[in-house]
């Protein structure tokens, strides 16, 4: 993968994005956003898939990132909330790791502002991966000296084992998640015959009832701003908010303390929606059909009809995959003894 | 041409900083006073901009204003009618951006936040705004991308307020006007809510005086009003009548003709019809939602730039052009001596004079010639020769003079017009012809043309050089009215006007 340079330019072409003018339809661009300070390499990608696989990093040596983030599925857990050690739930339900790497702004309140800052966080959230701290976490990393002497090449320098630079190699890993090519960026680049009737029908509204405001092509995700794009859900009254506990939530008020965040998340990508129920921060929503449904009460102040809400759950899954090849990659070993504590 | 300035600026600085080492309270008054009478300090002087970031100390960054794209996802249709608006290419005209470097080198850079203040108030605001001299013929500038889009959708819903009273002029211009950039956007209505900013009612955005921070201008050092299209307004019956700029210029053409033929605002009007939404998924259907594309007389470079959608903004213009004024004629009688025609212009349709803002660079101008049954041509005037404004043409313009009372049309050397001759709003001006009839002629035809151009030929070729752009001369008013020898004759020797048949 190529990474030096490409960030400027990518952040451009996803600012002059359609902006609900239908006539722009653009298609996902096969490399998301690289920052200048961590260049993507094979070795690097390398490392952050091992550790993105690797569970020994959870208090109890049985969660590791793709519990929740399943690459053999959707890039998430299909669970209401997700489960972390002991089985512990948390309170919001798993986003995609699938082409997270368009978000500006990680985690569904935006609290972290880089895909490196996210890596972070699951790792010492005691409802997840449960560690005391991150020290704790690299000083595991440092036990095993096949991820040592990787640490090394990558990064050079003896102290080269560092939660940033495990972070890094994280964020790099995710940076090659992304899913170009799907029947929605075939027809958008011209092939009309890769969507088929009702999916056009369904793209037509989506783009008309205002759908594109916030899900904006190529990623369906907000718009790329560096401080995060952020919209308050539900924002109409219905009868979706009881019946979801769709205000139970504070939102990004939790991070910001500012009040006017209550209820704003960042706008998540639609991106293989359709392989990512249930659905909304707090998964609520069982079904596609009905999250179309609660969105356009909740956001456009409209009940839909089923024929339109068929439509657009027949648009919706035409930006599901392609999905790359992948194989599980070998973890670095130490022979002889377990480098996760006993109960 | 560098010293037709008189900048003090480097003074007024210079006590400023005294003031603020000696920290002398009555100092410091003064040298505030000084800088700007109204008793506040402008950081950007001398744009009369002030920029209020939410904590304090925080510099404005260009990240602070939001892009018009980001906007344009919840309101396509403001998006749409501003993307083909002068507005929207403030900054990037190549006229606009030739006249400014050629201000630039003439005042030692003294007028970049002077134009800048306008014409990219996020550039001055930032200090990111660059001169270049190896961009263009002249030189030209470079901005950061949010800053290159001029007056975009941020920039006028962010202004919180307006410094108009503490100007050196004590009147609205030169970018007057207090910008708080942030989530808070400003408008005219008072019970909006958006899921993804704040809103605010503010009611200068429903005057003129939110326009009048920039679209009057007067000269940093003489204060003389180079450009004075709020102050025409002020003084017009539009004014008095309530009309702001928003109802004509944020609404389409045939909607703005109601409103100067009926003398009402836009919301008076019965079945005006600029009902909607305010923004995609909004409940609330409003009684007005404002055209965003502010049309007015300007129909050259946006087509030019390549500004998609930009024919139709020009269309809307050259509707705008060819109903703002009317046409009629008079004839008195020779006394012996030669008949006279009285070319009537009336300004029927602009809440400002026409032409308005540069009226000494823009032209309009009358074309007139009386030929007889015999096909003599008895008078021509105001022919353009190779799309230059003729010598002998009456022209609807103001003629700028510098301090030494010579011709110029630079804007930073003007300090006053010797001859004003635009049309104010309702009102007329006269272009007055003399012809002779052949005593063998039973009659003749008259015809006349008001042309309009943006700038003048001569000026488009200064800039940005010659053959680079011909600037198109628009057709305002056209009448042609045939005469009788008769009737000439008859009116006897006094003068008085023959009716048109």
């Amino acid at each position: 993968m190529q990474g030096i340079g490409q960030s400027g330019l990518l952040i451009v072409a996803a600012l002059t994005a359609p902006a609900g003018l239908a006539e722009e339809w653009l298609a996902l661009p096969d490399i998301p956003p690289v920052p200048a300070d961590n260049p993507q390499t094979n070795a690097k990608i390398e490392l952050g898939k091992q550790l993105f696989f690797d569970p020994r990093f959870s208090s109890t040596g049985t969660v590791s990132c793709n519990s929740c983030h399943n690459l053999m599925a959707g890039g998430e857990d299909s669970r209401t909330t997700s489960m972390g050690v002991h089985g512990l739930a948390g309170p919001r339900n798993a986003p995609t790791v699938w082409n997270s790497a368009f978000h500006s702004v990680q985690f569904w309140d935006g609290r972290a502002g880089s895909l490196e800052e996210q890596a972070k966080g699951p790792v010492i959230a005691q409802v997840e991966m449960g560690m005391r701290s991150l020290d704790e976490a690299i000083a595991r990393v440092r036990q095993i000296p096949g991820y040592v002497e990787q640490f090394r090449n990558v990064f050079g320098g003896e102290n080269a084992v560092t939660v940033d630079n495990a972070a890094k190699a994280v964020a790099a890993f995710e940076r090659t998640l992304v899913t170009p090519g799907s029947a929605y960026d075939r027809f958008a680049k011209g092939d009309e015959s890769a969507l088929n009737a009702q999916q056009q029908r369904g793209l037509k509204r989506f783009n008309e009832l205002g759908c594109t405001g916030c899900h904006r092509p190529p990623a369906f995700s907000g718009p790329w701003l560096a401080g995060g794009f952020f919209v308050t859900f539900p924002f109409h009254d219905s009868p979706h908010v009881t019946q979801y506990k769709l205000r139970d939530d504070s939102g990004r008020e939790a991070v910001t303390k500012d009040p006017a965040d209550r209820h704003k998340y960042r706008v998540p990508t639609l991106r293989n929606v359709a392989l990512g129920a249930p659905y909304f921060h707090n998964g609520a929503v069982p079904t596609l059909s009905e999250a179309v449904q609660v969105m356009a009460a909740s956001q456009l102040g409209i009940k839909l009809n089923e024929a339109d809400t068929a439509d657009i759950v027949a648009f919706l899954g035409a930006l599901t995959g392609p999905f790359p090849a992948m194989s599980l990659p070998r973890l670095p070993a130490t022979p002889g003894v377990s480098i996760v504590p006993a109960n | 041409m560098k010293k037709a300035l008189h900048w003090s600026l480097r003074h007024r600085l210079a006590i400023v900083a005294i003031a603020l080492i000696s920290g002398f309270a009555a100092i410091l008054a003064t040298a505030r006073v000084s800088i700007a009478e109204g008793g506040i300090a402008f950081p950007y002087y001398p744009a009369f901009l002030k920029v209020e970031m939410k904590a304090e100390g925080e510099k404005p960054m260009p990240e602070n204003w939001q892009d018009p794209q980001v906007c344009a996802g919840c309101h396509p249709r403001q998006y749409k009618g501003w993307s083909t608006s002068m507005h929207s290419i403030s900054f990037k005209d190549p006229v606009f951006q030739a006249e400014w470097a050629l201000a630039h080198k003439a005042t030692d850079g003294k007028t970049l936040n002077h134009c800048g203040g306008c014409h990219t108030p996020i550039g001055v605001a930032t200090g990111t705004v660059k001169f270049d001299p190896a961009l263009g013929k002249h030189g030209g500038f470079t901005a950061p991308p949010i800053a290159e889009k001029g007056v975009s959708c941020d920039v006028c819903h962010t202004i919180s307020g307006t410094t108009a009273v503490h100007t050196s002029t004590g009147n609205p211009g030169n970018a007057s006007f207090v910008m708080s950039p942030g989530r808070v956007k400003r408008a005219t209505l008072k019970d909006s809510k958006s899921p993804f900013h704040d809103t605010e009612y503010s009611e200068l955005h429903t005057k003129s005086a939110f326009c009048s921070n920039c679209h009057n201008i007067f000269h940093p050092d003489n204060r003389f009003p180079v450009e004075h299209t709020f102050d025409e307004w002020k003084a017009s019956p539009y004014a008095q009548n309530g009309i702001q700029c928003q109802d004509c210029h944020m609404v389409p053409v045939d909607t703005a003709i109601r409103v100067a033929d009926e003398m009402k605002p836009a919301r008076d009007l019965t079945d005006h019809g600029l009902g909607g939404f305010a923004g995609m998924g909004a409940k609330t259907k409003r009684d007005i939602v404002h055209d965003h594309g502010f049309v007015g007389g300007n129909t050259v470079i946006a087509e030019a730039l390549g500004v998609k959608g930009a024919s139709d903004n020009k269309a809307e213009a050259l509707k705008r052009l060819q109903n703002a004024a009317e046409l009629d004629f008079e004839i008195i009688p020779a006394k012996g001596g030669a008949n006279l025609l009285k070319v009537k212009v009336t300004n029927k349709r602009a809440g400002h004079h026409l032409p308005t803002s540069l009226t000494f660079i823009r032209q309009i101008w009358l074309e007139v010639h009386i030929t007889d049954d015999q096909g003599n041509e008895l008078l021509s005037s105001g022919v353009a020769k190779n799309n230059h404004v003729p010598a002998d043409a009456v022209t609807f313009i103001n003629r700028s003079v510098d301090k030494d009372g010579k011709p110029t049309i630079n804007p930073w050397e003007i300090a006053n017009f010797d001859h004003l001759n635009t049309i104010p709003p309702k009102g007329f001006r006269y272009g007055v012809y003399a012809f002779h009839l052949p005593a063998n002629a039973k009659g003749f035809k008259v015809q006349a043309k008001l042309h309009y151009q943006s700038y003048a030929q001569g000026v488009a070729d200064k800039l940005l050089g010659e053959g680079k752009l011909t600037v198109p001369t628009v057709v305002m008013k056209e009448l042609t009215r045939d005469f009788s020898a008769a009737d000439l004759k008859s009116a006897g020797s006094k003068s008085e006007k023959i009716a048109a048949r």
